[in-house]
């Protein structure tokens, strides 16, 4: 084999090697072992294997749910599947200050560990932004500018 | 300033194609794409600055999309011509596609660090941690280290040809990352957003943003296209001896 | 944003970053520095030897 077809022949190997790996982590199975974060409804049907590991949990926060302790050290709130008010939840202490953006129906992603008593304990929270950029509107009334901040956070 | 922001898109492209399909603009096109580029990338940035609105969530701190998504897609862009070079010279060996390739590679190294920088310095604010195991993020940081694992295999092979043969099989199977690194906030659940597109954007911020793309793409160039000439020197040094690699071509058989 | 905006988001949160100029400084500055840099390196590497011969 002269060098030139040698390494045609290399070439295709490699990009048959390539390809294969490409499309076993775009359509294999690799989704639903390296998961990123669990929904609330996906960590309660974990049932009690969710208890214990320092695990991801990602969703939205509940309207209406957010309590602060009195010195604002640590922050008690429901992470919901959606904005829909029956959605799926579950209870987060978070210990940490959370940042600027954390608004109720704000999408975030809380890292910790759920005990028995179906309370996510929280050290490290996260905010999720969406791609959604838009200049602040004039003369909007701030009620109706939350809705919409809650409506682009729903984008996700 | 939408119809400005499309002119100077197509001249650059204009550029980038009078450079890459006449060899004999090549002495002159890229001092054109440098004076475009030298000229855009400060106006980029006082339209990023100042020009653009702010934004509702984010207030001011969006403003770093404007300078992280044009330096990671440079970033890409480099490693995609790695992988086009790398391809091309397994499919037929030339120094040409070998000394592009470690040019894409270095540049792409270079872009993609700095912009998984400007990517931390606006988590911070925005998610509220400088870095995360999210699947955008680590693919991205796997990609720097599999490029930077590239560049080092060219170091330590003193063989020229070796060299270009090995570090071109490297440069093939490293590029699967490359979609994996964009589809990667579509096909997993990250805390990175998905990329946004016009919709998503409002127009004064987008057309910023397009703007100082333009200008990221002619800074590459530039970078790209002189990396290149150190690469081909080197080789011409290396290679000092006509037989040290048969001529490509019809005599290739021999 | 008026002051019952703040009053109303000071209790969940600030809801929209306030400030943050220092991370944009930041983020500018190093994309102007690696830029400069890394052009500087290009510039001090330029022909390094003889200038290309003609290779295939």
């Amino acid at each position: 084999m002269t060098p030139g077809a040698r390494n045609r022949f290399i070439l295709a190997v490699a990009l048959l090697v390539a390809a294969g790996a490409l499309a076993f982590i775009a359509f294999g199975d690799i989704g639903k072992n390296l998961v990123y974060y669990w929904s609330p409804s996906e960590m309660l049907a974990q049932g009690e294997r969710a208890f214990g590991p320092t695990i991801r949990l990602g969703g939205v926060v509940q309207p209406g749910s957010v309590e602060w302790s009195a010195q604002k050290t640590s922050v008690k709130f429901r992470v919901a599947d959606s904005h829909k008010s029956e959605s799926a939840s579950v209870v987060v202490h978070c210990e940490q200050t959370p940042p600027q953006m954390f608004r109720e129906g704000i999408g975030v992603v809380v890292e910790g560990t759920l005990d028995k008593s179906q309370v996510f304990k929280s050290k490290r929270l996260m905010v999720n932004h969406s791609n959604e950029y838009r200049p602040p509107k004039e003369g909007e009334k701030p009620a109706d500018w939350k809705g919409s901040v809650s409506e682009a956070a729903e984008q996700k | 300033m939408l119809y400005v922001t499309i002119a100077l898109f197509a001249l650059a492209v204009g550029l980038f194609a009078l450079h890459l399909f006449w060899a004999k603009a090549r002495g002159w096109v890229w001092k054109a794409v440098a004076v475009l580029g030298g000229a855009m990338l400060p106006a980029g940035a006082y339209f990023g600055l100042s020009w653009a609105p702010s934004e509702q969530d984010m207030g001011e701190v969006y403003r770093i999309i404007f300078v992280h998504v044009p330096m990671v897609w440079a970033a890409l862009l480099a490693l995609v011509v790695n992988f086009v070079a790398s391809a091309a010279y397994l499919f037929k060996r030339s120094w040409t596609s070998d000394s592009l390739g470690e040019a894409g590679a270095e540049v792409g190294v270079v872009f993609g660090v700095v912009g998984l920088l400007l990517g931390s310095i606006w988590g911070r604010p925005t998610w509220g941690v400088w870095w995360d195991w999210d699947p955008r993020l680590t693919t991205t940081a796997i990609m720097l280290v599999l490029y930077t694992g590239y560049l080092a295999l060219r170091k330590f092979v003193d063989d020229p040809e070796k060299r270009a043969t090995w570090s071109a099989v490297v440069g093939v199977i490293a590029a699967v990352d490359l979609p994996i690194v964009w589809f990667s906030v579509r096909w997993w659940k990250s805390i990175h957003q998905v990329q946004s597109n016009p919709k998503t954007i409002d127009r004064s911020m987008f057309v910023v943003l397009v703007f100082n793309v333009v200008a990221f793409m002619c800074a590459l160039f530039v970078y790209l296209w002189h990396r290149f000439l150190i690469a081909k020197a080197a080789r011409a040094r290396e290679v000092a001896l006509p037989s040290a690699l048969p001529p490509a071509g019809p005599q290739e058989a021999a | 944003m008026s002051f019952l905006t703040h009053a109303m988001l000071a209790q969940v949160g600030q809801g929209r970053i306030e400030g943050g100029w220092e991370y944009i400084w930041a983020a500018y500055g190093l994309t102007w520095l690696s830029l400069a840099l890394y052009g500087v390196s290009l510039w001090l590497r330029r022909r390094s030897g003889e200038p290309p011969k003609e290779l295939s």
